[in-house]
């Protein structure tokens, strides 16, 4: 079939490659010189994916003598110049060219080719001689990142006995690592692996130290750039190969010394030597390491459904959010799900967007209004609704710890009025970041500047601001070069002096810090001891005599709108707010090695934030009105499997504050938040500071004492992390459901809803359809509402009280039940 | 409506907190208002944090230091009475003994 296509398309004069190619990588050979390897890999490809790994049955011609290419596909150099392969895979063909550049054997590097070597083998793994105290006397710094002190400890150390200039095969190192001598890490490589000829010809070299001019990698490339597995066809693997380039231009093939990892190993698993084996359906991402560079290939393998194009072609497109989720959808065969009701959706929409539930005036007027913009109209609404400013206030209280544990109470509310403001403006997410950014004052007058009084050290300040506004961690790299990221231990150095020029003084009212710039001080390299060039990630370095205020300068590069990170942090933290899960998870985990799950989507969500200046409601307003948000929660048997890919709507636990205040809703009885717990968790004292009546989500407190919130996974906000909210089930939620006073109380309460009901004379049909309406936004089936009555009935016989109790019953199986706790 | 509607304002008709004017929570707060603060120039956070502390960052532990007595009579200060007595007492404990235990050393000498 492939065949057939490639030949229509040949025979076509359409601008586009045929459907199956045979491709050769990398497309352009580069040799250093000779002796020098590179292997070959053959595949056939579509669209720029590869689908069969053909390499073990291809017939490699070289042109001339200058290589020499075996049965594997594995090219040695013999000499200098250019030369061209030949690869035939049955009657298909394709040449792919290249140079050996030097005539002679080139050294191997220590930085390049040593310390990979060391790496690979695992001999400087956190493990072995990579752990803070080494291993046996033998200390080498964690997989590599300070080459100079390694090579230190490699040549000078143990009476140098580590690497014999005389006799480089008796060199300890070698000896330890084929166990020709005791050694705890047992066998590294054996004496005919490439590992030992590295290594001894590295010794016979001299055993030559890293020089400050060494190349170093520039970028990673990985063949091939993508696969795609055939989910009926035969299994197979491929083979990925990995080539660096490196800043004087050269480039090798570096495949036996970079690390692969699996991002989903139920999809796709990978050897430690690149072998990728198809495991599950799905998209996986094979994460790639070398040196401090890191990239990814990724892996796509369709579920095993057959679903016709016209499926996804009829599916609807409300915004350009679905025609990047259709064509994901489309390429893994997932179909997706319906679109909710009315009924669904405007429950749905009003507790992701504000938090609450919608009343049953609202229920109904929706669910009779025939205009078909209505859910439209409705999403304007909720974005201009009080509560979604109490909702998102919460939100970002959570992100930047909004809370009396490290702030007065005076600066809380400070800060919290200013987030609060923020979010009822629709202020740019540009202007607030700015705003935090380089707040200065009193921290009571200016509410962001407890921003720094809360992250005084400039480590914690410094990385609390890479996860709040790029969602990215980087504290790895404050002790070492981080070992799933690309970030060096300088560049976390050089990053966190943009923070050293915070002063923070005493105010003159309680509780009061005036923040201001400082015109000195450095952040000193933990390892070096000296200061780095203040400069962002990625970003260009301050000159060292620069007077310019840090904070100001990095909220420049923050804010700037080429900046690769800033954007996409917020578009990630919103879309997993209304999706369920985030294009990268979790949602503050942004890196190379985790992509996202639909890429073009999160780039045009990203361009599309920036292009409308960073205008949040904007974003929500896509997002809310996409078909993809609009999809039932129903899943269909070809899509149940998908819970990343936006098929359906992914079921989720309401937060805990938003179902206290839907209990306080549908009960009509307001939480008290009368008491507040101190900051070491040993004393609570009553305090008068929230009225009656307000909300779970109006407490910007999270020492406001509430064991319900506890139990329900509220964030500490103790560290700026996702993690600290939680929404897991747990024994205590369902004690505190069952047995618990919170729910139990309210319903039993006199002024409780279900007196109010009964009092006024409400039969039990209509309580039973209030109910419904209130709690879950529908009526309720025939089924349903013939059980309850038939209870409500049995109990009314007994009395009035039995009637209550049943009633309160009733409303209790409501609130606690499924459809109620999860937003769907 | 909602019992607890969000826009509603609270049946006692007081203001929601964010809307009380920042004095309130001042007043509120009263001395205690710093008791959960490490201190904005906290000595403890300059002493503790090792290394990183080095730097003169957003702690602004070493500005404080080389901003002198001012500086240091704006932690004392801040700290309500609570460090600056302990400095202070510290300091003087210190200084007793070793006046004592120099005079005891020349009583021995001599």
């Amino acid at each position: 079939m492939r065949v057939l296509l490639s030949l229509c398309a040949a025979l076509s004069a359409a601008p586009f490659a045929p459907a199956a190619d045979l491709r050769v990588y990398p497309p352009e050979i580069r040799i250093g010189g000779p002796n020098r390897t590179q292997q070959l890999l053959v595949v056939e490809e579509e669209n720029g994916r590869a689908v069969r790994d053909l390499t073990a049955g291809a017939r490699f011609t070289p042109s001339t003598d200058t290589v020499k290419v075996d049965a594997g596909g594995l090219l040695t150099a013999n000499g200098a110049g250019d030369f061209k392969i030949t690869v035939a895979v049955g009657e298909k063909t394709a040449t792919v060219g290249g140079t050996v550049s030097g005539d002679k054997p080139g050294d191997w590097n220590f930085r390049n080719h040593v310390i990979p070597t060391l790496t690979r083998t695992g001999c400087n793994a956190g493990a072995c001689h990579g752990a803070l105290a080494g291993k046996g006397g033998l200390k080498l710094s964690l997989r590599g990142y300070d080459p100079e002190t390694d090579w230190f400890v490699l040549t000078r150390q143990a009476l140098a006995r580590r690497v014999d200039l005389t006799a480089p095969a008796d060199s300890l190192t070698l000896k330890k690592a084929v166990r020709k001598m005791p050694h705890g890490g047992g066998t590294r490589f054996t004496e005919d692996s490439p590992h030992y000829k590295v290594l001894l010809d590295w010794i016979r070299a001299g055993a030559p130290g890293p020089k400050a001019d060494d190349a170093h990698v520039e970028r990673l490339d990985v063949f091939p750039p993508a696969v795609l597995v055939d989910p009926k066809g035969p299994k197979g693997t491929f083979r990925a190969i990995v080539r660096a380039v490196y800043s004087d231009g050269a480039a090798e093939d570096v495949t036996r010394w970079a690390r692969f990892g699996s991002a989903e190993e139920l999809v796709a698993r990978v050897s430690e030597d690149g072998v990728i084996t198809p495991a599950g359906s799905g998209e996986a991402a094979i994460t790639v390491g070398f040196g401090t560079k890191v990239t990814t290939l990724t892996v796509t393998a369709p579920f095993p459904n057959d679903v016709k194009a016209p499926v996804f072609a009829a599916s609807p497109r409300n915004n350009f959010v679905d025609e990047f989720v259709l064509k994901k959808l489309q390429l893994l065969q997932i179909p997706p799900s319906e679109q909710c009701t009315d009924a669904e959706f405007i429950r749905r929409a009003y507790l992701d967007a504000c938090g609450i539930l919608p009343t049953p005036d609202e229920v109904t007027a929706f669910l009779a209004d025939a205009d078909p913009k209505k859910r439209a109209r409705l999403v304007d609404t909720l974005l201009d609704h009080p509560a979604f400013v109490d909702y998102w206030s919460h939100k970002w209280s959570d992100l930047f710890l909004v809370s009396s544990r490290k702030l007065p109470q005076p600066a809380m509310w400070a800060f919290y009025r200013k987030l609060r403001q923020s979010v009822a403006d629709n202020q740019p997410w540009d202007r607030l970041a700015r705003d935090v950014l380089t707040a200065s004052g009193s921290s009571l007058t200016n509410g962001a500047g407890n921003y720094f009084v809360l992250h005084k050290d400039v480590s914690e300040l410094a990385e609390t601001t890479s996860i709040a506004f790029l969602g990215m961690s980087i504290g790895c790299a404050k002790c070492h070069n981080h070992p799933l990221e690309k970030w060096t231990q300088d560049q976390y150095w050089a990053y966190a002096n943009l923070f050293a020029r915070v002063g923070l003084k005493n105010g003159d009212r309680a509780g009061e810090v005036l923040v201001q710039s400082k015109p000195d001080g450095d952040a000193l390299h933990l390892r070096r001891g000296t200061a780095m060039p203040a400069a962002p990630l990625d970003g260009r370095p301050l000159p060292a005599d620069s007077a310019a205020d840090r904070r100001a300068y990095f909220a420049d590069w923050l804010t700037a709108p080429d900046n690769p990170y800033f954007a996409k942090a917020l578009v990630n933290r919103v879309w997993r707010n209304y999706m369920g899960r985030g294009l990268v998870e979790a949602e503050d985990d942004l890196r190379e090695t985790n992509p996202p799950s639909n890429r073009a989507l999160f780039d045009a969500l990203a361009a599309d934030f920036v292009k409308n200046r960073y205008d949040v409601k904007h974003l929500m307003r896509v997002i809310l009105n996409s078909a993809a948000y609009q999809r039932s929660s129903t899943p269909l048997k070809e899509n149940v499997a998908d819970d990343r890919f936006y098929s359906r709507y992914l079921l989720r636990r309401l937060p805990g504050e938003v179902i206290l205040d839907a209990y306080s809703d549908v009960t009509g009885v307001p939480t008290p938040f009368d008491r507040i717990t101190s900051a070491g968790g040993d004393a609570i004292t009553p305090i008068a500071t929230y009225p009656a009546g307000t909300r779970a989500a109006q407490v910007p407190d999270s020492l406001a004492t509430s064991r319900f919130l506890d139990a329900f996974g509220r964030a500490e906000r103790v560290q700026t992390c996702s993690c600290e909210r939680t929404s897991d089930a747990s024994v205590s939620q369902a004690l505190h459901l069952n047995n618990g006073h919170t729910l139990n109380d309210k319903l039993r309460d006199k002024n409780s809803a279900v007196g109010k009901w009964i009092a006024a004379g409400l039969t039990d049909e209509q309580i039973v359809d209030r109910v419904f309406l209130l709690a879950l936004g529908r009526n309720p089936t025939t089924v349903e509402k013939r059980k309850f009555l038939d209870i409500l009935a049995g109990a009314a016989k007994e009395g009035a009280q039995s009637r209550r109790e049943a009633v309160e019953d009733f409303v209790w199986a409501v609130l606690t039940g499924r459809e109620f706790l999860f937003n769907h | 409506m909602n019992p607890t509607d969000p826009g509603a304002p609270p049946p006692d008709g007081a203001p929601k907190p964010w809307h009380r004017p920042q004095q309130e929570h001042e007043q509120q707060a009263g001395g205690d208002a710093i008791a959960n603060t490490d201190g904005p120039t906290g000595m403890g956070d300059a002493v503790s944090s090792g290394a990183a502390d080095l730097v003169s960052g957003a702690a602004d532990a070493a500005g404080a230091a080389l901003e002198g007595a001012g500086a240091a009579l704006d932690i004392a200060g801040g700290c309500a009475g609570g460090c600056a007595d302990g400095c202070a007492g510290c300091s003087l404990a210190l200084l007793v003994t070793l006046f004592a235990a120099a005079g005891t050393a020349m009583a021995l000498f001599r």
